[in-house]
């Protein structure tokens, strides 16, 4: 049970060509499914965005395509210094809300119907209440006179305030909050279908509960946790109005330089060329992820 | 060996309480802005403030009177209710072959799929507007619809292929060397086993659409007025507490649908058996 | 049944005036009369509604209002080239106004149309025919008489020590935060060509800074909570959140108050003549009264408005408050507004 999953045998166990022609024609069929979606988004996402993106390619007396604002914003150290705040910043609240998420997720799966509905409420209620009106809730916790510089200077912990609002270290709170519930269900989801028994077994056998915990439960649990991580660093990285309203005018993150390059200057070709770089270097982080979490898929070759 | 029993129920001991303690912690820090909220809804006062100034339900009275909050409630309901319809069925279908099949750039396809959540949604606001615009397609609610579809398709797919990715494929060829026909296995087998996975991003889905204020800032025709754009013209520029109010009736509405799934999966239960 | 012949004989009446309605062509065209403008929400909102929406809805023309920030809309036009518009009169502030006419998403107005434009005070009027101002707002110092024994006079009083960790401040994304920069630049001797002294200014009150807000809706927030007490701020929004019972005062500095203006243009693609209709309306004097009281607060651009005499000094409306009155160069702001906002995100850090 120590050794990693094994990734999954490249060959089915059947033998004989007919067996393996009928695989083929299922894969065939399998890869068509991928099209709706595909052709969906290729109309529907790519070719607009191409549209926005033209602008990257284009300056105001250069005749053809150009590559001067890419020059530009990728030697300038504040962007990248920005670009790397950004993606520092969302990988820090995906593994806050890992850490957090995953012995809930882990509880959840033991305890009976009313803590489960419970927990399952208490989820959804961050994804309720429009960010806008969330920041106020932060207002009142992280303030100078808020909820917890209340308690910190009421039982001696501090002399003064603490300062958490308009920090990076509220934008962390307040982001990690909203992305805990895209880690709690898909995590929830991974180990209700693991098979509680597995664990059982190894305490059986004489593992600590917690050694059975870590070297069964995590890495069995591996796709729910590439999934949610995948999600809640997606939606940071995007995140636009919790990093404006928490974090106040700071600091920036790529999506507030995108704002205001598109909306309040009007400069689109600075702003789909910050896009575009956005994009580019976090689809490299999650198809590291991706890549990461497939050597943990099911794999019958190593139950 | 009484030492390390000893020390071993010590271990178990302390893993439980760790657990217990962020598992608590957890739950408390999921719950607390929301409950602030809820309770500042029912302030006395002329503003938003926490701890409320006297307690009252006019904020909630004067919601009842706002006809154009109840109008785009009902809107988003009817456009989160579409949206997260048609990125279920495009994006239960694209999971399987992510996961099971084995072709040229499948993990870019999986990477590109991803990419609607990663990009600012005013972004994509920006370049579908431009789009529906140069193609001369008028605003309109499928036009909203369909925008709303590319922005929440990936959490469908992220959470169906992740249950995929799980599911013992022995299962399926259990139930095919038992003479089951290829949709049989699929609704017999592989569908109930991915239920929860596909509900996840269903849910996931329709909250995104229905709290998105960006995109439908953009997409929306002038008579197309959606939650988030109401609520954002209640908030901008004078906090109503009226908003506060609806995020209150939205935890209860929320209160009301997850005990109703828990009794109607409770029921499906009860009937399969 | 007697009641039953009534009915009938009351669906015959209305039925015939309708067919009657609709032979008269000038009636039957006002039926299909549809106009769509943009509001900030809020107060701008009810203030709109009832000046401008209703009077012309009582002369058949239908008007719907959606809610729309001035540089979110501007953007909205430009993407949507080549398509309808979102809006037919746009509801913009100076900066997006400048620039979105530069984009050439707005139609040059024939000014002979709105005959009210003529009663617009000379200092707020546009120096090209692309909008009518529809209201003016000061920025000066919103403070919490409360928590603050020191009433502010100048911009200078800032810099007191009594103020330290009290104050809060825009970025130059919003309107606010740019013309907050500009004050603080005059103040020490620049202006629009050398914002230099504003960024010096700036840096020199950062000890004193509370918060920066990127969104100015943010501050009143902080202010209502005690957690700013002290921020540059506009009139109107001052006054909105005084008159909840705050303890919030605005402070006319004794440099003057900064104008910003908020402008009413026509966009291309619109239905001209009922816009048209709607910027001559929104300058029509009872329009304005309404406006510069609850819950807009938003100062008349034309001669002759009173305002509340609690509203006196705060609300600009007199040639005398106008005089006090400072404009800016909003078309070389534009110039260098990229330039300083990117300045501001590296240096100004709290």
């Amino acid at each position: 049970m120590d050794r990693p999953l094994e990734p999954r045998d490249q060959s089915l166990s059947t033998s004989g060509a007919r067996a393996r022609r009928a695989v083929w024609s299922r894969q065939l069929r399998l890869w068509q499914l991928v099209l709706p979606a595909t052709l969906f988004l290729v109309v529907y996402f790519v070719v607009p965005l191409g549209m926005l993106f033209y602008f990257s390619v284009r300056a105001p007396g250069v005749s053809g395509v150009t590559l001067v604002h890419f020059r530009k914003l990728l030697t300038d150290t504040f962007f990248l210094q920005t670009l790397g705040l950004s993606v520092r910043l969302s990988l820090e609240v995906t593994a806050v809300a890992l850490v957090l998420g995953f012995p809930l997720a882990y509880l959840y799966t033991r305890l009976g119907p009313v803590w489960r509905l419970a927990i399952l409420f208490v989820t959804l209620l961050p994804l309720l209440t429009s960010a806008v009106v969330r920041s106020f809730a932060w207002i009142v916790i992280l303030g100078k006179h808020g909820l917890i510089n209340t308690v910190f200077i009421g039982t001696g912990l501090t002399d003064g305030p603490v300062k958490l609002l308009f920090t990076l270290d509220g934008v962390r709170i307040a982001l990690a909050q909203v992305q805990l519930p895209f880690m709690l269900l898909p995590l929830i989801n991974a180990m209700e279908q693991l098979d509680p028994s597995l664990e059982h077994a190894a305490v059986s056998l004489g593992a600590s509960q917690a050694r059975a915990f870590f070297k069964v439960t995590v890495p069995l649990s591996a796709p729910g946790v590439v999934a949610g991580a995948i999600l809640s660093f997606a939606l940071t990285i995007s995140a636009f109005i919790t990093p404006v309203m928490v974090g106040g005018g700071s600091f920036n993150v790529m999506p507030t330089l995108i704002y205001q390059s598109a909306i309040v200057t009007l400069d689109w070709s600075t702003a789909s060329t910050t896009a575009l770089i956005l994009l580019v270097v976090a689809l490299a982080v999650v198809w590291g992820g991706m890549t990461l979490g497939r050597r943990f898929r099911y794999g019958p070759g190593s139950a | 060996m009484p030492a390390g029993r000893l020390g071993g129920r010590v271990g178990h001991v302390t893993f439980w309480v760790a657990i217990w303690t962020l598992a608590l912690g957890g739950l408390l820090y999921l719950l607390l802005p929301t409950l602030i909220i809820v309770v500042a809804s029912f302030t006395a006062g002329e503003y938003i403030t926490f701890p409320p100034q006297g307690l009252s339900l006019r904020w909630f009275t004067r919601l009842m009177a706002l006809a154009e909050v109840r109008v785009s409630a009902w809107r988003s309901l009817i456009v989160a209710t579409a949206a997260t319809a048609v990125a279920v069925v495009l994006g239960v279908a694209a999971a399987f072959p992510l996961v099971r099949g084995r072709f040229a750039g499948r993990e870019a396809l999986n990477a590109f799929l991803m990419s609607p959540l990663i990009l600012p949604s005013l972004v994509y606001g920006l370049a579908a507007l431009m789009f529906v615009s140069a193609i001369g397609l008028p605003l309109s609610v499928p036009v909203l619809v369909l925008s709303h579809v590319a922005i929440i398709v990936p959490y469908v797919i992220r959470t169906t292929a992740a249950s995929l990715a799980l599911l013992d494929p022995h299962l399926e060829e259990a139930a095919r060397s038992l003479g089951a026909n290829a949709w049989k296995t699929f609704l017999r087998v592989i569908l109930p086993n991915l239920l929860p996975g596909i509900a996840t991003g269903a849910a996931f889905a329709f909250i995104s659409s229905f709290d998105n204020l960006t995109v439908s800032l953009f997409l929306a025709g002038p008579r197309v007025e959606t939650l988030p754009i109401r609520l954002f013209a209640m908030i901008n520029f004078d906090f109503d507490p009226a908003a506060a109010a609806i995020s209150a009736v939205l935890v209860l509405i929320t209160f009301a649908v997850v005990l109703l799934a828990h009794w109607a999966v409770g029921l499906t239960r009860v009937i399969r058996l | 049944m007697p009641t039953r012949r009534i009915s009938r004989r009351e669906v015959l009446v209305g039925g015939t005036a309708v067919a009657l309605a609709a032979a008269v062509p000038g009636r039957a065209a006002a039926q299909a009369k549809e106009l769509v403008a943009n509001t900030y929400g809020g107060g701008w909102e009810a203030g709109h509604r009832a000046a401008i929406a209703q009077p012309l809805e009582k002369r058949g023309i239908k008007v719907t209002l959606v809610s729309m920030l001035a540089a979110e809309l501007v953007a909205r036009t430009k993407a949507s080239a080549g398509g309808r518009p979102p809006v037919d009169v746009a509801l913009v502030d100076d900066g997006p106004f400048l620039l979105a006419v530069k984009e050439g998403v707005f139609q040059q107005l024939p000014m002979d149309r709105i005959p009210n434009a003529r009663r617009v005070y000379a200092k707020y009027r546009a120096k090209e025919p692309f909008g009518v101002p529809i209201g003016a707002s000061q920025i000066g110092i919103a403070y919490n008489a409360r928590t603050l024994k020191t009433r502010p006079e100048s911009w200078a009083d800032l810099w007191k020590p009594e103020y330290k960790g009290h104050i809060g401040l825009s970025t130059p994304a919003s309107t606010l935060g740019t013309v907050t920069l500009l004050s603080f630049a005059r103040l020490r001797g620049g202006h629009e060509g050398n914002v230099e002294p504003g960024f010096e200014a700036v840096k020199s009150l950062l000890p004193s800074v509370s918060s920066i807000q990127a969104v100015p809706a943010n501050l009143r927030t902080l202010l209502e909570r005690g957690e700013i007490n002290i921020a540059p701020m506009w009139h109107h929004d001052t006054t909105i959140v005084k008159m909840k019972g705050t303890g919030v005062e605005f402070v006319l500095p004794k440099e003057g108050g900064i104008a910003g203006l908020a402008w009413l243009a026509i966009t291309k693609g619109a239905n001209t003549d009922l816009a048209l209709e709607y910027l001559n309306q929104g300058l029509e004097p009872d329009s304005q009264k309404l406006m510069a009281g609850a819950p807009s607060y938003i100062g008349p651009v034309i001669e002759g408005i009173e305002v509340a005499p609690e509203l006196r000094g705060i609300v600009p409306a007199t040639p005398a408050d106008l005089e006090r009155l400072k404009t800016l160069d909003w078309p070389k702001i534009n110039e260098q507004r990229a330039e300083w906002i990117a300045r501001w995100n590296r240096e100004i850090k709290v």
